[in-house]
């Protein structure tokens, strides 16, 4: 049986001079029978299985949002309050032009970064 | 949809949603994946069909993941070797290392080769794939993986180490004393 096999595959005594000729050809066999395994079914079957991916609805993204911008800035006045920004954030109003560049850069920073938690808080929570 | 490449399906299942454009990737990609599979599961066909519809399902969940620079294949299909891995390690399949020992790899084989024998009732391509297929069912699945991405999909050396994640040192380990292996065992076939 094997020899009907390596006759098949052109594999005889003279090949196998060189050291991994006879694997080479084997390879080289079953590569080129390669069946073409495509199946309509098979693919239906994946595509049906594959999970449903959340999409953001505009309307209820924009309510986050809201939320989430309001969480932030109510994050962020507690964070002036608590931290070393304390003496600033209570001058603003009377002394709001004695901010520094660096302060306003810092204080819109911690809004945009407690609103992006506050959005994907709100997202997670609700979905 | 089917004269788009791949990174443009790839974006489009991934920004739009596109699961027809996710289906046109698995219909590409699902014949050489399947016939891999079988390869490494010892041609249990229901068992490969399995671990590709998982691989095609993660690869789908993971899909942002994908660095465009890569080839979406060889992604895939170390997708699909990691869970073939998670496959063999829950269900301990029985594996016949052959490592450094030349008389058991010979044993091995000849084992596997007479088991393959005993199962030939006609010739055909199937049986010559299953045969392949048995051969290196002999190997652990590392070594399995290496020698089928090398002998038949043909990869570098530095490829297979890229797709497997296995260092190239490995590689060639792999590739050395598993040729030698099979190379023995062929001749013990033909003998």
């Amino acid at each position: 049986m094997s020899k009907e096999i390596f006759e098949t595959l052109n594999i005889g005594p003279d090949s196998q001079q060189e050291q991994y000729a006879d694997l080479d050809a084997l390879f080289t066999q079953t590569r080129a029978q390669q069946p073409s395994l495509i199946d309509d079914n098979f693919t239906k079957i994946i595509v049906n299985s594959l999970p449903v991916r959340i999409k953001r609805d505009k309307s209820r993204s924009t309510i986050f949002d809201l939320i989430g911008l309001l969480l932030g800035l109510v994050a962020a006045y507690w964070f002036f309050d608590l931290g070393q920004f304390t003496q600033s954030a209570l001058n603003w109003v009377p002394e709001s032009l004695s901010l520094t560049v660096a302060n306003v850069i810092t204080a819109l920073c911690l809004v945009l970064g407690f609103s992006w938690l506050g959005v994907w808080t709100a997202e997670k929570a609700i979905n | 949809m089917q004269q788009l490449d791949d990174a443009l399906l790839i974006e489009l299942a991934l920004n739009r949603n596109d699961q027809r454009a996710y289906g046109e990737l698995v219909s590409r990609h699902q014949s050489n994946l399947r016939y891999s599979m079988r390869q490494l599961s010892d041609w249990n066909e229901a068992l490969a069909d399995d671990l590709v519809q998982e691989a095609f399902i993660q690869a789908f969940k993971q899909l942002h993941r994908f660095r465009k620079q890569a080839k979406f294949s060889s992604w895939l299909y170390r997708i699909a070797y990691n869970t073939f891995l998670q496959h063999v390690r829950k269900k301990q399949l029985v594996t016949e290392p052959i490592e450094d020992q030349p008389l058991a790899s010979n044993e091995n084989l000849g084992r596997s080769l007479g088991r393959a024998k005993r199962g030939e009732a006609e010739e055909n391509q199937s049986a010559l794939h299953q045969k392949v297929a048995r051969l290196l069912a002999t190997f652990d699945p590392e070594r399995r993986s290496v020698l089928h991405l090398f002998l038949h999909r043909q990869h570098t050396q530095q490829e297979i180490s890229d797709i497997m994640g296995v260092p190239l040192g490995t590689v060639k380990t792999h590739i050395n004393r598993g040729r030698q292996s099979l190379q023995q065992g062929l001749k013990a076939w033909q003998e």
